[in-house]
């Protein structure tokens, strides 16, 4: 009796593992499916995405913030430059701000989290951009990697941190 | 044995994978703490007010634990300092094996309330630890390898079986489908995606990568190699025969996944997935051979005890 519950139960996950898969026809099917079903899956690991760097490697997305206090600059932050587990996180998140194609969101909330971890500023300037990489036969005629700017705005805290 | 196809098992490959996950959890664990509330906090990189927008009401989050701990009057980051606490210590008697089963569900429950209030800031990483603890939490993993335990009986049974086939079953789902969707990219074919890749500035490790353009043949051999080894997996790693070529190629394609791109615990607990699904066997032997080569200093020790 135990092994045909746990028979079951491993037919019913190899189901959702394969409707799950995402590139697989039954995505949409899983998608429409009842909602504690999805809840399941997606706690059970079966509803991955496993498309990781594909079907290409995308420009990975640059962040410039600048903050300052009484117009006097204090602070440069760059998001996307580094290589520690932090800074792989934060450019995960910002890949996933840029694919929902909201640059003003997107800067709001790097500057809210910016003038939030230096409380002493009164200003942030952030700008947006992607790295570009040449292809290995520009690369070597001589092009190097470049970074594209497409947003910048400036934010403003008007009373001090704290009293609002 | 309930299906063909379904072979009796012992529980040697959940033992290796609760302990190589609590081995994974808590290196992870080491390298967040310093910026924990960055991370997971309130006023974290994507504050809980955008993050939870995308979560349904059932989902696990930080803010539970943080309420519950307002009604007595403790502070939120301390009760985020506090709720990791207890994901670590839980991880740690899961590593030690000690309560299992229990420690599994509140280690998998905790993964998931972080992985939540992370803010999108989740990667292959965490999906693949949830898979991790998720296996872990069914499969057989208090059987073998227990602190302060003596060694129990373990034949093989149907139901080991069963768990063991799943988990491959999801790992070979998993690498044919990665395999997939990446041959469909033209970068992938030609080695540009390594390239791009290892130039990224997030991925830097301390190693130049930037020779590989004057030796493009090189990019395009590990690109492609890539699509092998993950189309292949299903088919390589089920046949007895090619299993073993397979996992050791599994294995180097994750370590050079670590070289390159810096991504250590992602390239570890592929390894702890991949070695705890296919290659226990082999495991089993190396830990009996190393049994036997210490029993005569053992016995020595024994010996010299009683006189």
């Amino acid at each position: 009796m135990k092994n045909r519950v746990i028979a079951a139960f491993v037919a019913v996950q190899c189901a959702l593992i394969v409707l799950g898969s995402e590139n697989g026809a039954g995505w949409s099917l899983l998608e429409r499916a009842p909602a504690p079903l999805g809840f399941y899956s997606e706690l059970s690991g079966a509803a991955g995405n496993y498309r990781f760097f594909s079907p290409n490697v995308a420009d990975p997305v640059v962040a410039d913030i600048v903050l300052s206090r009484h117009g006097e600059r204090r602070w440069h932050i760059a998001i996307g430059r580094g290589a520690s587990e932090f800074d792989f996180r934060q450019s995960t998140a910002m890949i996933y701000l840029t694919t929902l194609h909201v640059p003003n969101l997107q800067a709001r909330i790097v500057a809210a989290w910016a003038l939030g971890l230096h409380r002493e500023c009164d200003t942030a300037s952030v700008k947006l951009g992607v790295r570009r990489t040449p292809t290995m036969a520009r690369y070597r005629a001589g092009d190097r990697p470049w970074d594209e700017y497409y947003y910048e705005v400036e934010y403003k805290r008007l009373h001090p941190a704290g009293t609002t | 044995m309930i299906l063909p196809s379904i072979k009796p098992a012992t529980s040697t490959p959940f033992a290796l994978l609760r302990i190589g996950t609590a081995v994974v959890l808590l290196l992870k664990d080491a390298v967040e703490f310093p910026v924990l509330l960055q991370l997971y906090g309130p006023a974290g990189f994507l504050q809980w007010g955008v993050a939870e927008l995308s979560l349904t009401p059932f989902h696990p989050r930080l803010s539970w634990a943080v309420d519950l701990a307002h009604r007595v009057s403790i502070d939120a980051d301390v009760a985020i300092f506090m709720t990791f606490a207890l994901y670590a210590l839980a991880t740690a008697f899961l590593l030690f094996g000690r309560w299992a089963r229990a420690c599994c569900v509140v280690v998998w429950l905790l993964h998931w309330m972080f992985e939540d209030s992370a803010g999108f800031n989740v990667y292959g990483l965490d999906m693949f630890l949830n898979i991790a603890l998720f296996y872990c939490c069914f499969g057989p993993i208090g059987r073998r390898f227990v602190l302060l335990q003596p060694a129990r009986d373990d034949p093989p049974t149907d139901s080991n079986g069963l768990w063991l086939f799943l988990l491959r079953f999801h790992l070979c789902v998993a690498y044919f489908v990665a395999g997939l969707a990446k041959s469909a990219g033209d970068q992938w074919r030609n080695g540009e995606a390594i390239w791009r890749a290892v130039m990224m500035p997030q991925f830097t490790t301390g190693l130049d990568w930037s020779w590989l353009a004057s030796a493009p043949v090189l990019a395009t051999i590990a690109s492609c190699g890539t699509l092998v080894i993950e189309l292949g997996y299903p088919l390589f790693m089920n046949l007895p025969r090619t299993r073993p070529v397979w996992l050791v190629l599994t294995i180097m394609l994750h370590v050079g996944i670590g070289l390159a791109l810096g991504l250590w615990l992602f390239a570890a607990i592929m390894i702890v997935l991949t070695v705890s699904a296919y290659g226990s066997d082999y495991a089993e032997a190396f830990i009996a051979r190393s049994a036997a080569a210490w029993q005569p200093v053992r016995s020595r020790l024994q010996r010299r005890a009683t006189s």
